[in-house]
């Protein structure tokens, strides 16, 4: 057994202990990621991926490289033809003119099966089980690569901006009080909120100024009903300024009230003005911020995070993130993914020294 | 509509059982036989659960459990046809033991996706789990087997082959997770305590593929398979039911 594979068992098991220490029993050590055994340790890891990929691809190393550009190549095609036929369908959705731009999309997203079909089976062709493993080494590398990037050159800010397009933002302020520039302005304009339908009611009652020990009660026939030992009519709740919810003190029990349940957030949305200089220009452009759906602008990527009232609109709450990793993090996930697949269920293992 | 979940998982439980009992009878047409009765049970009870949320029924722990018998036939079938291993008593005893659980958990009929869920990575992130740790844990319950057996090898070499069939949708969750959370959290990693422990149970099978090329510490393999086994368990279960654990999985 050589010494460096020695070394990558008692690595792996130290980074798990290291792990398994800090999320044990609870995560009450998230400075333990962070610290300094963390940090050796992914170095190591690092140089044992690196190691790991250059033995096992002795010999065909010109191959290894060849093999994980045509990968890459083929995940760029998988991520095309994701991100445009998705945005086809959305705009095909939308009907009417948009259909042009739908056409323009799906046109880009067949680009992107043709590349990965191309470049996939050029893959194959190059790549044997060994590479497939070499590739995989390559990958973990690329990850702890972008990661050690982002650890010591990510910046991160909260982004907080009323919806009412009242305030516009062109820089961020860190945790620790720098400014940033963001080489553009933000301006939230709009902000929807959508819920999912809710029918349901609860009686609660009163304690320590507030209402608690919610009991579901069932709608039967225009009332609502706890159970055969009370009933009141639906018609009877009623809304006041500044509760969301329709509601029913209990008459002659001032101590307990009827209330719909809140509704359940389906989804949110900010309409964002977005200006930037271009060419000694302002160009100033609409876009619409969704929670799973980022956008990046000028090497930042902002983030939908949340939203709470504030005075008669909404304060949105947003993440602007400036990681030089990422990219690398996630080429190297996408990668990953792959590798990992075509060595597990792909030919049969040739024989390893 | 309570009642119609429960009892069809009850039926779909009782048909897994008894494939497992014939299975362990060495009558395997008729042991396929009611696995794919109760595979048929499941994918009823997934159409009512998904009709009940009105989406993907990913949203509750017995959402999931009652999803795992649905991927355990395919697996069963493929490792028949392309690796030659017929392990039905094993995948129809892991169904019967997420069916168990699924009985056990609450219906919580109104879930309702919050915004975060609402991604295309939901449905393949979730997905992938289910069938790696329904994987791992036939993968576990072959490596009890082979402590059990005189001459366990042959289990052993089967634990190997379904594991290596479970890796890289172990894999791909994680990845993928990771991808989502970059897109909805604003960040890659969070340090979330499930996100940890979805990687203590990866490294820990990155350590058992690692130790293949090592005669010398061929007799680690099985204790780590079942190290990687508790760790999966408490990454699926523990987390989640432990209401002390603060996770931005809570939903999950």
């Amino acid at each position: 057994m050589s010494r460096a594979l020695k070394a990558t068992l008692m690595l792996i098991g130290a980074v798990c202990v290291l792990l398994f220490a800090g999320g044990f029993p609870r995560l009450g050590a998230p400075d333990l990621y962070r610290g300094g055994a963390m940090l050796l340790l992914g170095v190591l890891a690092g140089a044992l991926s690196f190691w790991g990929a250059w033995a096992l691809g002795r010999g065909m190393r010109v191959r290894l490289v060849c093999g994980m550009v045509l990968t890459m190549l083929a995940i760029v095609g998988l991520v095309t033809l994701f991100t445009y036929g998705s945005r086809a369908i959305e705009l095909a959705g939308q009907g009417g003119a948009m259909w042009a731009g739908a056409v323009g999309m799906g046109c880009t997203a067949m680009v992107g099966v043709l590349f990965t079909a191309v470049f996939g089976y050029l893959a194959s062709r190059v790549m044997t089980p060994r590479l497939w493993l070499a590739g995989m080494h390559v990958c973990v590398l690329l990850v702890i690569l972008g990661a050690y990037l982002d650890f010591c050159g990510e910046e991160e800010a909260v982004l907080s901006l009323p919806a009412n397009g009242s305030a516009t933002a062109t820089s961020v302020r860190t945790r620790d009080g720098r400014e940033l520039p963001l080489n553009f302005a933000i301006t939230v304009n709009r902000f929807d909120i959508h819920y999912y339908e809710s029918e349901h009611y609860s009686i609660r009652r009163s304690e320590g100024g507030g209402w608690v020990d919610p009991q579901p009660l069932e709608l039967r026939d225009g009332f609502l009903c706890l159970g055969d030992t009370g009933k009141w009519p639906l018609s009877a709740l009623r809304t006041a300024p500044g509760i969301d919810q329709p509601f029913l003190l209990v008459p002659g029990e001032p101590n307990r009230l009827i209330v719909k349940d809140p509704s359940t957030v389906r989804e949110y949305a900010a309409t964002c003005s977005l200006t930037q200089q271009y060419r000694g220009r302002e160009e100033t452009g609409q876009e619409v911020l969704r929670v799973n759906e980022p956008i990046e602008r000028q090497g930042w990527v902002i983030t939908l995070m949340s939203h709470r009232p504030m005075g008669n609109t909404q304060l949105v709450i947003m993440q602007a993130r400036r990681s030089p990793g990422r990219i690398w993090v996630l080429a190297g996930l996408a990668g990953l993914m792959v590798t990992t697949a075509c060595w597990c269920w792909g030919r049969k293992e040739e024989p390893t020294t | 509509m309570s009642t119609l979940v429960y009892t069809l998982t009850a039926l779909s439980l009782l048909a897994c059982a008894t494939a497992a009992v014939q299975a362990c009878r060495q009558r395997p047409a008729s042991g396929m036989r009611f696995f794919a009765a109760g595979w048929v049970l499941a994918l009823v009870l997934f159409v009512v659960n998904g009709c009940m949320a009105q989406a993907m029924p990913f949203g509750n722990m017995r959402h999931v459990l009652c999803f795992f018998p649905l991927v355990m036939l395919p697996a069963c079938l493929y490792l028949r046809r392309c690796r030659q291993l017929d392990l039905l008593g094993y995948f129809a005893s892991a169904s019967v033991l997420m069916l168990i659980g699924a009985l056990c958990m609450p219906l919580q009929a109104a879930w309702r996706q919050m915004p975060a869920l609402q991604s295309p990575w939901f449905a393949p992130h979730v997905t992938s789990y289910v069938i790696a740790y329904g994987l791992i844990t036939v993968s576990a319950l072959l490596c009890v087997v082979s402590y059990c057996r005189a001459d366990g090898r042959q289990d052993e070499r089967a634990a190997d082959a379904v594991l290596r069939l479970a890796f890289p949708f172990l894999t791909f969750g994680l990845c993928s997770g990771a991808i989502w959370a970059d897109a909805a959290w604003g960040g890659y990693w969070a340090w979330d305590i499930k996100e940890v422990w979805s990687l203590i149970t990866w490294g820990i099978i990155l350590l058992y593929f690692h130790l293949a090329h090592s005669a010398a510490f061929a007799g680690w393999r099985r204790p780590l398979l079942l190290l990687a086994f508790a760790a999966m368990v408490i990454t699926f279960l523990v987390v989640n039911l432990l209401p002390a654990l603060d996770s931005l999985h809570s939903y999950a």
